[in-house]
């Protein structure tokens, strides 16, 4: 059957949609002109400019510490629940499964309203670690969908084998079970680090005065007016979001492209 | 060596084992022969400590093992997919109880060497399983399993993905291995050629029972049941014929195929009455098939070359010596094999 034309339009046509901004505003963190409307010549400066700016830097830094801090944690916690989920048979494991993914479907400014609600009861002060609880939070359920779906598929006459060569319990899940899923782990890690990277919603709720993201720095300079230095900002973490996305997606598929490599070493030889 | 006493497994409600007793001997090669369904591989991970039973008890070596973990039992299993692990290389997937048991690398090198040469695949240390064909990986399957000497190794259909002439060529050295090791097998199969060819002992099972054990010849010559007279080597059974040997109303005899003579009508020709139906060429022999006019059952015949003149819609006189009547308890209805 022909292709229609007509979906070959569309698709350039969703693209352009969604893509013109964001290309827009990189085209624009070059503007030499003070003006983001105002179009004047190449220049680096706003670059410049946000390396110089030490609240800048500052907010950068804490994006990258929580975000780091979150995904480890979520790693840890989503994948033992995950393996958890897999081996025991318990009556309400659909509803518990159910209730781990369903911080992806709350709104986010419901959970932010929780995650106060809940801090100023128990009195916790808010800042890093407030911060750090609610990013690991969100971030479980992808990790642990992720590494579900990855033992799911998994055969399970792996880990039979490892147990009847004379493996323990925790032998054959760290030897067998764990390599195994490492790629999910590792691609529901980016996947959370990016999600932590660019949250505003929910960091607004529950961060400290003196505690600023990166999100939130762009949000708030928003409100005293667009400068291209928010556009080189922007660029920059549009940049680090594709690259972990990138990354994600490749290391799903990595193990195969080494087989194949391999395959075509010995071809050469 | 082993000995499994009464094992009964039901899976939610449904029974799969109904009381399996079955005597090992070592250096046995053993096989469980049978139809899916019939609670064979089940009874094989319940050896292999990877199911437990409702009831009934393992031993080995006169020690209850009922209870036992599948990694404290010497004993070992070629998986049906094979199971070698895909991020380790032939190697590692080899030496891989070796390095549990904590033997020094130097051992593990020589042996890991050692058995991958008894299944020839010495050149192939440093692939991965994904770069192996199906023979190859079933035969990194078998030198990882046999690597730490178990008295006893489990196989569950082995050969069940491979080709045919690779299938001969495996059963040849499968058997030569259990030779050389000096270990019992027990293997696993629902093909009855595979089981003759192989094994020492046959154990026939059917809806979870053993219905016979024996050599192949005591299962071949003289089958207790006429399902075991069909399912091995596919014999005739004739219900309703007149028949030179005494039999109880639940008996019935059987007839191999070879036995079964097919006559054109003449004046010198004996038997039952009877129209051939088909006549066709399968595992390298003519097989005649003639229905009975007193009974309408169908009777193969493969006593005939390739030139026998008979044709489909001819009438026969069907016939067979006397000595070759099996009688066989009368159980099964005719059911798919």
């Amino acid at each position: 059957m022909k292709k229609l034309p007509l979906s070959g339009i569309y698709i350039t046509f969703i693209l352009f949609v969604m893509y013109l901004p964001i290309l827009l505003v990189i085209i624009y963190s070059f503007n030499e002109n003070k003006l983001t409307s105002v179009w004047s010549g190449f220049s680096l400066r706003w670059y410049g400019e946000l390396i110089r700016d030490r609240s800048m830097f500052e907010a950068l830094r804490n994006s990258v510490i929580l975000a780091a801090i979150s995904a480890v944690l979520a790693a840890v916690i989503g994948t033992l629940g995950a393996v958890g989920m897999s081996r025991a048979k318990l009556r309400g494991a659909a509803v518990m499964e159910y209730a781990a993914t369903l911080p992806i479907m709350v709104p986010e400014i419901i959970l932010g309203m929780v995650f106060l609600a809940f801090f100023s009861l128990i009195r916790l002060p808010f800042g890093m670690t407030t911060l750090v609880i609610a990013h690991t939070a969100f971030c479980v359920p992808y990790i642990l969908l992720l590494v579900k779906a990855r033992l799911a598929g998994m055969d399970k006459s792996y880990v039979e084998a490892a147990r009847d060569l004379g493996a323990g319990e925790l032998r054959a899940f760290f030897d067998i079970t764990l390599p195994l899923i490492v790629p999910a782990v590792v691609s529901g890690m980016l996947l959370a680090v990016a999600m932590s990277m660019d949250d505003v919603i929910i960091s607004v709720f529950v961060t400290g005065v003196n505690t600023n993201t990166l999100p939130i720095k762009i949000y708030t300079q928003i409100k005293t007016g667009v400068t291209p230095k928010t556009n080189a900002l922007c660029t920059i973490l549009f940049l680090i979001t594709v690259i972990m996305g990138g990354l994600s997606s490749v290391i799903g598929s990595e193990r195969k492209s080494r087989v194949k490599a391999d395959k075509n070493k010995e071809v050469i030889n | 060596m082993l000995r499994l006493e009464s094992i009964t497994k039901a899976f939610d409600n449904t029974k799969v084992l109904n009381g399996v007793s079955l005597t090992v001997g070592a250096g046995e090669f053993i096989t469980l022969l049978g139809s899916s369904g019939c609670g064979k591989t089940t009874t094989l991970r319940i050896i292999a400590g990877l199911e437990q039973p409702d009831s009934g008890r393992v031993f080995l070596d006169e020690r209850d093992i009922t209870d036992t973990e599948p990694n404290k039992r010497d004993v070992n299993t070629v998986f049906q997919n094979y199971a070698l692990f895909p991020h380790m290389n032939v190697e590692a997937n080899v030496g891989y109880s070796l390095r549990i048991r904590s033997v020094h690398k130097n051992e593990i090198k020589q042996r890991v060497t050692d058995a991958l040469r008894l299944v020839r695949m010495d050149e192939y240390a440093k692939r991965m399983p994904a770069e192996l064909s199906g023979g190859q990986r079933q035969r990194v399957a078998i030198a990882r399993a046999v690597i730490s000497r178990p008295k006893l190794l489990l196989l569950d259909e082995p050969l069940g993905a491979l080709d045919l002439q690779l299938r001969r060529q495996m059963q040849l050295e499968l058997k030569r291995l259990q030779r050389e090791l000096g270990i019992a097998f027990i293997y696993i199969t629902h093909d009855q050629e595979e089981a003759l060819n192989m094994s020492d002992r046959i154990a026939v099972m059917r809806g979870g029972l053993l219905e016979q054990t024996g050599s192949a010849s005591e299962i071949y010559d003289a089958p207790y049941t006429s399902y075991v007279a069909r399912f091995v080597g596919s014999a005739n059974i004739l219900r309703g014929v007149p028949a030179v040997s005494p039999m109880t109303p639940n008996e019935t005899i059987a007839v191999r195929s070879e036995n079964i003579v097919l006559e054109p009508y003449s004046e010198h020709s004996r038997g039952l009455e009877g129209v051939v139906t088909d006549k066709r060429f399968a595992g390298g022999m003519l097989r005649i098939s003639a229905r009975l006019n007193l009974s309408g059952a169908e009777v193969v015949s493969s006593r005939h070359g390739i030139d026998s003149p008979l044709t489909p819609g001819q009438n026969v006189y069907v016939s067979w010596d006397a000595a070759s009547e099996i009688i066989v308890k009368d159980n099964d209805a005719g059911e798919e094999l």
